[in-house]
């Protein structure tokens, strides 16, 4: 058996490996139950799926075109970079709504919550700048 | 940025997925590209003008989208 793709390779023996895991510890403490059953199958067929895809040619070389894809880079760049600022933007109206919450009704925990979401903006927003400083030096 | 690709590549009789083969992309770049959606890096408009075997200059209309470009930045 030849591996064409070993990416995909390691991700579905990682995926098999977990659903072993899974199944394992729900034995184990005596708990199975439906839910467990259907994420074990989900995993086993997402294993086995990119066992096959990485160890035959024709399904190895079609996933390495989608990966090196430069149009496919470019939207996986953009949808990130857009996902990032709606996390920033979403971080800091939480943070304003429990600060201000906290404030009216005379909560601390709630302001204590907010400044921790502050503190999480605050790293986004440094890292975004030091980011940037290194792209622009580097590109 | 608009582009022959499609003439090209009809006038080939080549399908969007050969094409795509050829140029080691996927068909879904092949399509973006011929609707002026996405614009091809310079390797990637070099090897799709390879395979028709004209110039990137007219498979990508260069002279055409510099005119364009100069008109909307002196429209500014």
């Amino acid at each position: 058996m030849k591996i064409y793709h070993k990416k995909n390779f390691k991700f579905g023996l990682w995926a098999l490996f977990l659903a072993a895991l899974n199944l394992a510890v729900s034995m184990l403490r005596g708990n199975f139950d439906w839910k467990d059953g259907v994420l074990i199958v989900l995993l086993v067929c997402l294993g086995v799926g990119s066992l096959i895809r990485s160890t035959t040619e024709r399904f190895a070389k079609e996933d390495k075109v989608e990966e090196q894809d430069e149009r496919n880079q470019l939207v996986k760049l953009k949808s990130r970079s857009q996902a990032y600022f709606i996390s920033q933007f979403l971080f800091l109206a939480a943070e304003t709504a429990l600060i201000a919450a906290g404030k009216l009704q005379g909560k601390e925990m709630l302001i204590y919550v907010g400044m921790g979401l502050m503190a999480a903006f605050f790293i986004s927003l440094l890292s975004d700048f030091f980011t940037w400083i290194y792209y622009d030096e580097h590109i | 940025m608009k582009t022959r690709v499609k003439e090209y590549r009809t006038a080939a009789r080549m399908t969007q997925q050969q094409l795509a083969e050829r140029v080691h992309v996927s068909s879904r770049t092949v399509i973006s590209i011929e609707k002026g959606q996405y614009n091809p890096s310079l390797m990637l408009a070099y090897r799709m003008a390879e395979v028709f075997g004209v110039s990137v200059e007219e498979l990508c209309c260069l002279r055409e989208n510099r005119e364009m470009e100069d008109r909307n930045y002196f429209a500014l």
